[in-house]
Protein backbone atom coordinates (compact mmCIF):
# COMPACT_ATOMS: atom_id res chain seq x y z
CA UNK A 1 0.00 0.00 0.00
CA UNK A 2 1.16 3.51 -0.86
CA UNK A 3 0.99 5.43 2.42
CA UNK A 4 0.42 9.14 1.87
CA UNK A 5 0.65 12.01 4.36
CA UNK A 6 -2.43 14.05 3.54
CA UNK A 7 -2.71 17.66 4.64
CA UNK A 8 -5.75 18.89 6.58
CA UNK A 9 -8.74 20.10 4.57
CA UNK A 10 -7.74 23.71 3.80
CA UNK A 11 -9.78 26.64 2.44
CA UNK A 12 -8.95 27.26 -1.20
CA UNK A 13 -7.62 30.81 -1.03
CA UNK A 14 -4.41 32.48 -2.10
CA UNK A 15 -3.03 33.13 1.41
CA UNK A 16 -3.38 29.48 2.43
CA UNK A 17 -1.98 28.14 -0.84
CA UNK A 18 1.06 30.44 -0.53
CA UNK A 19 1.93 28.63 2.70
CA UNK A 20 2.11 25.10 1.25
CA UNK A 21 5.29 23.45 -0.08
CA UNK A 22 6.62 23.90 -3.59
CA UNK A 23 7.22 20.13 -3.80
CA UNK A 24 5.60 17.74 -6.29
CA UNK A 25 2.53 15.76 -5.26
CA UNK A 26 -1.16 15.11 -5.76
CA UNK A 27 -4.09 17.21 -4.61
CA UNK A 28 -7.85 17.29 -4.71
CA UNK A 29 -10.27 20.21 -4.87
CA UNK A 30 -13.59 19.95 -3.08
CA UNK A 31 -16.62 21.96 -1.98
CA UNK A 32 -18.79 21.97 1.10
CA UNK A 33 -22.43 21.04 0.45
CA UNK A 34 -25.45 22.54 2.20
CA UNK A 35 -25.58 19.45 4.44
CA UNK A 36 -21.96 20.05 5.49
CA UNK A 37 -20.45 17.10 3.62
CA UNK A 38 -17.41 17.80 1.45
CA UNK A 39 -17.33 16.49 -2.14
CA UNK A 40 -14.33 16.24 -4.46
CA UNK A 41 -14.68 17.81 -7.89
CA UNK A 42 -11.09 17.70 -9.20
CA UNK A 43 -7.96 15.56 -8.79
CA UNK A 44 -4.63 17.13 -9.74
CA UNK A 45 -1.06 15.97 -10.26
CA UNK A 46 1.62 18.58 -9.61
CA UNK A 47 4.81 17.30 -11.20
CA UNK A 48 6.84 20.33 -10.10
CA UNK A 49 5.12 22.42 -7.43
CA UNK A 50 1.91 21.82 -5.50
CA UNK A 51 1.80 25.51 -4.63
CA UNK A 52 2.01 26.68 -8.27
CA UNK A 53 -0.40 24.01 -9.54
CA UNK A 54 -3.10 24.85 -7.00
CA UNK A 55 -2.56 28.61 -7.34
CA UNK A 56 -3.03 28.31 -11.11
CA UNK A 57 -6.66 27.28 -10.53
CA UNK A 58 -7.33 30.67 -8.94
CA UNK A 59 -5.64 32.66 -11.71
CA UNK A 60 -7.39 34.21 -14.70
CA UNK A 61 -5.47 31.81 -16.95
CA UNK A 62 -7.44 28.81 -15.60
CA UNK A 63 -9.00 27.21 -18.68
CA UNK A 64 -11.07 24.50 -17.00
CA UNK A 65 -14.58 26.04 -17.08
CA UNK A 66 -15.92 23.37 -14.74
CA UNK A 67 -13.38 24.30 -12.02
CA UNK A 68 -14.06 28.00 -12.58
CA UNK A 69 -17.78 27.41 -12.07
CA UNK A 70 -17.25 25.58 -8.78
CA UNK A 71 -14.86 28.27 -7.53
CA UNK A 72 -17.28 31.05 -8.50
CA UNK A 73 -20.36 29.51 -6.89
CA UNK A 74 -19.25 27.51 -3.86
CA UNK A 75 -17.05 27.51 -0.78
CA UNK A 76 -14.08 25.38 -1.92
CA UNK A 77 -11.29 23.49 -0.16
CA UNK A 78 -8.24 21.39 -0.98
CA UNK A 79 -6.04 18.64 0.40
CA UNK A 80 -2.61 17.66 -0.83
CA UNK A 81 0.05 14.99 -0.33
CA UNK A 82 3.69 15.23 -1.37
CA UNK A 83 4.97 12.46 -3.69
CA UNK A 84 8.41 12.74 -5.30
CA UNK A 85 8.39 9.62 -7.48
CA UNK A 86 6.78 10.24 -10.92
CA UNK A 87 5.25 6.80 -11.32
CA UNK A 88 3.88 6.71 -7.78
CA UNK A 89 2.34 10.13 -8.31
CA UNK A 90 0.64 9.09 -11.57
CA UNK A 91 -0.65 5.88 -9.98
CA UNK A 92 -1.92 7.81 -7.04
CA UNK A 93 -3.66 10.35 -9.29
CA UNK A 94 -5.39 7.52 -11.16
CA UNK A 95 -6.47 5.81 -7.93
CA UNK A 96 -7.91 9.05 -6.54
CA UNK A 97 -9.68 9.69 -9.85
CA UNK A 98 -11.30 6.24 -9.80
CA UNK A 99 -12.27 6.60 -6.14
CA UNK A 100 -13.79 10.10 -6.29
CA UNK A 101 -15.01 10.20 -9.91
CA UNK A 102 -14.48 13.99 -9.95
CA UNK A 103 -16.71 16.10 -12.17
CA UNK A 104 -14.03 18.46 -13.50
CA UNK A 105 -11.23 16.11 -14.67
CA UNK A 106 -11.32 16.40 -18.44
CA UNK A 107 -8.73 13.67 -19.14
CA UNK A 108 -8.44 10.23 -17.60
CA UNK A 109 -5.13 9.98 -15.70
CA UNK A 110 -2.67 7.55 -17.25
CA UNK A 111 -1.37 5.68 -14.18
CA UNK A 112 -2.36 2.33 -12.70
CA UNK A 113 -4.77 1.79 -9.86
CA UNK A 114 -2.91 1.14 -6.62
CA UNK A 115 -3.89 0.69 -3.01
CA UNK A 116 -3.70 4.13 -1.39
CA UNK A 117 -5.04 5.88 1.70
CA UNK A 118 -7.48 8.77 1.07
CA UNK A 119 -7.12 10.58 4.39
CA UNK B 1 -42.65 43.14 -8.54
CA UNK B 2 -42.61 39.78 -6.85
CA UNK B 3 -42.28 36.06 -7.09
CA UNK B 4 -44.29 34.03 -4.59
CA UNK B 5 -44.53 30.25 -4.68
CA UNK B 6 -46.53 27.68 -2.74
CA UNK B 7 -45.55 24.00 -3.02
CA UNK B 8 -46.75 20.78 -1.46
CA UNK B 9 -44.10 18.47 0.00
CA UNK B 10 -43.83 15.07 1.65
CA UNK B 11 -45.79 14.22 4.83
CA UNK B 12 -48.70 16.51 3.94
CA UNK B 13 -46.56 19.62 4.41
CA UNK B 14 -46.87 22.95 2.60
CA UNK B 15 -44.00 25.32 1.81
CA UNK B 16 -44.38 29.03 1.02
CA UNK B 17 -41.44 30.88 -0.55
CA UNK B 18 -41.32 34.51 -1.59
CA UNK B 19 -38.82 37.21 -2.46
CA UNK B 20 -38.77 40.41 -0.37
CA UNK B 21 -38.33 43.01 -3.11
CA UNK B 22 -40.10 46.33 -3.20
CA UNK B 23 -39.79 48.33 -6.42
CA UNK B 24 -40.44 52.03 -6.87
CA UNK B 25 -40.37 53.83 -10.20
CA UNK B 26 -40.96 53.17 -13.86
CA UNK B 27 -39.69 50.64 -16.40
CA UNK B 28 -36.93 53.04 -17.48
CA UNK B 29 -35.82 54.00 -13.96
CA UNK B 30 -36.58 52.13 -10.79
CA UNK B 31 -35.18 51.63 -7.29
CA UNK B 32 -35.25 48.41 -5.31
CA UNK B 33 -35.10 47.25 -1.72
CA UNK B 34 -35.36 43.76 -0.26
CA UNK B 35 -37.46 44.65 2.76
CA UNK B 36 -41.03 43.52 2.35
CA UNK B 37 -42.74 40.77 4.30
CA UNK B 38 -44.79 39.01 1.63
CA UNK B 39 -45.62 35.83 3.54
CA UNK B 40 -48.24 36.03 6.28
CA UNK B 41 -49.43 33.52 8.83
CA UNK B 42 -53.24 33.22 8.87
CA UNK B 43 -53.61 30.41 11.42
CA UNK B 44 -51.33 27.60 12.63
CA UNK B 45 -52.39 25.62 9.54
CA UNK B 46 -52.93 28.37 6.98
CA UNK B 47 -50.71 30.97 5.30
CA UNK B 48 -50.57 33.27 2.33
CA UNK B 49 -48.24 35.17 0.05
CA UNK B 50 -48.91 38.38 -1.89
CA UNK B 51 -47.96 39.98 -5.21
CA UNK B 52 -48.83 43.36 -6.67
CA UNK B 53 -49.62 46.50 -4.69
CA UNK B 54 -48.08 45.42 -1.38
CA UNK B 55 -49.37 48.47 0.54
CA UNK B 56 -53.02 47.86 -0.30
CA UNK B 57 -52.65 44.09 0.07
CA UNK B 58 -51.16 44.53 3.54
CA UNK B 59 -54.07 46.75 4.67
CA UNK B 60 -56.58 44.17 3.43
CA UNK B 61 -54.61 41.35 5.08
CA UNK B 62 -54.55 43.15 8.44
CA UNK B 63 -58.34 43.55 8.27
CA UNK B 64 -58.70 39.93 7.17
CA UNK B 65 -56.53 38.62 10.03
CA UNK B 66 -58.74 40.47 12.54
CA UNK B 67 -61.80 38.80 11.01
CA UNK B 68 -60.02 35.43 11.18
CA UNK B 69 -59.46 35.88 14.93
CA UNK B 70 -63.15 36.72 15.42
CA UNK B 71 -64.13 33.65 13.37
CA UNK B 72 -61.79 31.35 15.34
CA UNK B 73 -63.22 32.66 18.60
CA UNK B 74 -66.76 32.07 17.33
CA UNK B 75 -65.89 28.52 16.31
CA UNK B 76 -63.82 27.90 19.45
CA UNK B 77 -61.11 26.50 17.22
CA UNK B 78 -57.46 27.21 16.37
CA UNK B 79 -57.97 26.46 12.68
CA UNK B 80 -60.54 26.75 9.96
CA UNK B 81 -60.86 25.27 6.47
CA UNK B 82 -58.87 27.16 3.86
CA UNK B 83 -61.99 27.52 1.69
CA UNK B 84 -63.71 29.34 4.58
CA UNK B 85 -60.64 31.56 5.04
CA UNK B 86 -60.72 32.37 1.31
CA UNK B 87 -64.38 33.35 1.49
CA UNK B 88 -63.67 35.56 4.51
CA UNK B 89 -60.80 37.21 2.63
CA UNK B 90 -63.02 37.81 -0.40
CA UNK B 91 -65.72 39.31 1.76
CA UNK B 92 -63.30 41.65 3.62
CA UNK B 93 -61.58 42.74 0.40
CA UNK B 94 -64.80 43.42 -1.54
CA UNK B 95 -66.32 45.28 1.42
CA UNK B 96 -63.34 47.61 1.74
CA UNK B 97 -62.77 48.09 -1.98
CA UNK B 98 -66.44 49.04 -2.29
CA UNK B 99 -66.13 51.42 0.68
CA UNK B 100 -62.96 53.02 -0.69
CA UNK B 101 -63.70 53.07 -4.42
CA UNK B 102 -67.57 52.98 -4.54
CA UNK B 103 -69.75 50.20 -5.89
CA UNK B 104 -68.97 49.25 -9.50
CA UNK B 105 -70.21 46.91 -12.16
CA UNK B 106 -67.88 44.01 -12.89
CA UNK B 107 -66.82 45.66 -16.17
CA UNK B 108 -66.00 48.96 -14.42
CA UNK B 109 -64.14 47.05 -11.73
CA UNK B 110 -61.95 45.14 -14.21
CA UNK B 111 -61.32 48.26 -16.33
CA UNK B 112 -60.33 50.22 -13.23
CA UNK B 113 -57.89 47.53 -12.11
CA UNK B 114 -56.43 47.23 -15.63
CA UNK B 115 -56.02 51.01 -15.86
CA UNK B 116 -54.44 51.27 -12.39
CA UNK B 117 -57.38 53.35 -11.12
CA UNK B 118 -57.87 50.90 -8.27
CA UNK B 119 -54.98 48.80 -6.93
CA UNK B 120 -54.13 45.38 -8.32
CA UNK B 121 -52.86 42.59 -6.12
CA UNK B 122 -53.05 38.84 -5.94
CA UNK B 123 -52.92 36.47 -3.01
CA UNK B 124 -52.10 32.78 -2.86
CA UNK B 125 -53.79 31.33 0.19
CA UNK B 126 -53.00 27.80 1.35
CA UNK B 127 -54.09 25.44 4.09
CA UNK B 128 -56.28 22.43 4.63
CA UNK B 129 -59.89 21.58 3.85
CA UNK B 130 -61.87 18.86 5.65
CA UNK B 131 -61.77 15.26 4.45
CA UNK B 132 -64.79 12.90 4.53
CA UNK B 133 -64.40 12.58 8.31
CA UNK B 134 -64.31 16.34 8.81
CA UNK B 135 -60.59 16.43 9.65
CA UNK B 136 -58.50 19.19 8.07
CA UNK B 137 -56.20 17.00 5.96
CA UNK B 138 -56.80 17.99 2.32
CA UNK B 139 -54.19 20.49 1.15
CA UNK B 140 -55.40 23.26 -1.07
CA UNK B 141 -54.04 26.39 -2.75
CA UNK B 142 -56.51 29.17 -3.59
CA UNK B 143 -55.73 32.20 -5.71
CA UNK B 144 -57.53 35.46 -5.01
CA UNK B 145 -57.06 38.43 -7.33
CA UNK B 146 -58.41 41.97 -7.23
CA UNK B 147 -58.83 41.60 -11.01
CA UNK B 148 -61.59 39.02 -10.47
CA UNK B 149 -63.19 40.95 -7.61
CA UNK B 150 -61.46 38.55 -5.17
CA UNK B 151 -63.45 35.49 -6.27
CA UNK B 152 -61.50 32.44 -5.01
CA UNK B 153 -59.99 30.14 -7.66
CA UNK B 154 -58.72 26.69 -6.70
CA UNK B 155 -55.30 25.68 -8.02
CA UNK B 156 -55.51 22.26 -9.60
CA UNK B 157 -51.86 21.21 -9.29
CA UNK B 158 -49.58 20.79 -6.27
CA UNK B 159 -47.88 24.14 -6.62
CA UNK B 160 -48.75 27.65 -7.66
CA UNK B 161 -46.88 30.85 -8.40
CA UNK B 162 -47.72 34.56 -8.49
CA UNK B 163 -45.79 37.55 -9.79
CA UNK B 164 -43.04 37.11 -12.39
CA UNK B 165 -43.62 33.42 -12.88
CA UNK B 166 -42.24 32.31 -16.26
CA UNK B 167 -38.86 30.93 -15.13
CA UNK B 168 -40.33 29.46 -11.94
CA UNK B 169 -43.11 27.73 -13.87
CA UNK B 170 -40.54 26.19 -16.23
CA UNK B 171 -38.28 25.01 -13.39
CA UNK B 172 -41.17 23.62 -11.38
CA UNK B 173 -42.75 21.74 -14.28
CA UNK B 174 -39.28 20.38 -15.06
CA UNK B 175 -37.99 19.40 -11.60
CA UNK B 176 -40.78 19.43 -9.00
CA UNK B 177 -42.53 16.32 -7.78
CA UNK B 178 -45.03 16.38 -4.95
CA UNK B 179 -43.52 13.73 -2.71
CA UNK B 180 -40.12 15.30 -2.25
CA UNK B 181 -38.75 16.13 1.21
CA UNK B 182 -39.66 19.56 2.52
CA UNK B 183 -36.07 20.88 2.43
CA UNK B 184 -35.72 19.81 -1.21
CA UNK B 185 -38.98 21.54 -2.13
CA UNK B 186 -38.00 24.70 -0.20
CA UNK B 187 -34.62 24.65 -1.98
CA UNK B 188 -36.29 24.36 -5.38
CA UNK B 189 -38.66 27.23 -4.55
CA UNK B 190 -35.74 29.41 -3.44
CA UNK B 191 -33.80 28.41 -6.55
CA UNK B 192 -36.73 29.58 -8.70
CA UNK B 193 -36.54 32.97 -6.98
CA UNK B 194 -32.77 33.27 -7.36
CA UNK B 195 -32.86 32.22 -11.03
CA UNK B 196 -35.67 34.72 -11.75
CA UNK B 197 -33.76 37.40 -9.85
CA UNK B 198 -30.67 36.72 -12.00
CA UNK B 199 -32.76 37.56 -15.10
CA UNK B 200 -35.21 40.18 -13.84
CA UNK B 201 -34.48 43.00 -11.38
CA UNK B 202 -38.15 43.00 -10.37
CA UNK B 203 -37.52 39.93 -8.22
CA UNK B 204 -34.96 40.10 -5.41
CA UNK B 205 -32.55 37.28 -4.60
CA UNK B 206 -33.27 37.64 -0.87
CA UNK B 207 -36.11 35.32 0.07
CA UNK B 208 -38.19 34.16 3.00
CA UNK B 209 -39.63 30.71 3.59
CA UNK B 210 -42.39 29.41 5.84
CA UNK B 211 -43.91 25.97 6.19
CA UNK B 212 -46.49 23.97 8.09
CA UNK B 213 -48.14 20.60 7.87
CA UNK B 214 -51.11 18.72 9.19
CA UNK B 215 -49.04 17.94 12.32
CA UNK B 216 -46.78 20.97 12.52
CA UNK B 217 -47.64 24.63 13.11
CA UNK B 218 -46.87 27.48 10.75
CA UNK B 219 -43.25 28.55 11.14
CA UNK B 220 -40.90 30.92 9.34
CA UNK B 221 -37.44 29.51 8.53
CA UNK B 222 -34.69 30.97 10.72
CA UNK B 223 -31.37 32.40 9.49
CA UNK B 224 -29.55 29.04 9.73
CA UNK B 225 -32.22 27.29 7.66
CA UNK B 226 -32.14 30.09 5.07
CA UNK B 227 -28.33 29.92 4.91
CA UNK B 228 -28.52 26.19 4.26
CA UNK B 229 -31.05 26.75 1.48
CA UNK B 230 -28.84 29.45 -0.09
CA UNK B 231 -25.94 26.95 -0.08
CA UNK B 232 -28.18 24.35 -1.70
CA UNK B 233 -29.14 26.90 -4.38
CA UNK B 234 -25.45 27.55 -5.10
CA UNK B 235 -24.87 23.79 -5.42
CA UNK B 236 -27.87 23.35 -7.68
CA UNK B 237 -26.71 26.24 -9.87
CA UNK B 238 -23.23 24.68 -10.09
CA UNK B 239 -24.63 21.23 -10.87
CA UNK B 240 -26.77 22.66 -13.68
CA UNK B 241 -23.97 24.83 -15.05
CA UNK B 242 -21.59 21.87 -15.15
CA UNK B 243 -24.16 19.29 -16.25
CA UNK B 244 -23.26 19.64 -19.91
CA UNK B 245 -19.52 19.14 -19.37
CA UNK B 246 -18.59 15.74 -20.74
CA UNK B 247 -17.05 13.26 -18.33
CA UNK B 248 -14.24 11.17 -19.85
CA UNK B 249 -15.57 7.90 -21.28
CA UNK B 250 -13.74 4.59 -21.10
CA UNK B 251 -13.91 2.30 -24.13
CA UNK B 252 -14.93 -1.31 -23.60
CA UNK B 253 -11.78 -2.54 -25.45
Amino acid sequence: MLKLQWSKLLPLNKEIIESIPSASGVYRLSYKSAEGAVYVFFIGNADKSLKDAILSHLSSSETNVCIKTYLANLQCFFKYAEIKNDEERKNCEKSLYVHYSPKCNINIPSGNIVDVNFN
Amino acid sequence: MTLGIILFAKNNSIVIVSDKRVTEGTYSMSAHGDLVQKIHKVTERCGLTIAGDAGTATVIIELFLKEIQIELTKRKSKNLPVADAAELLRSVAVEHYTKWYKDMTMKEWVDNVKNNVIPFFRILLTGFDPDDKGKLTKRKIIEISSMRRFAPVNCTVSFSTIGITTIAQYLLYRFYTENQEEDVVAGLGAFCIQETSSQDDGVGDEFQVASFSQDRSFQFYDDDQLKKIKNRCAELKTELQTALFMKPKVKEE
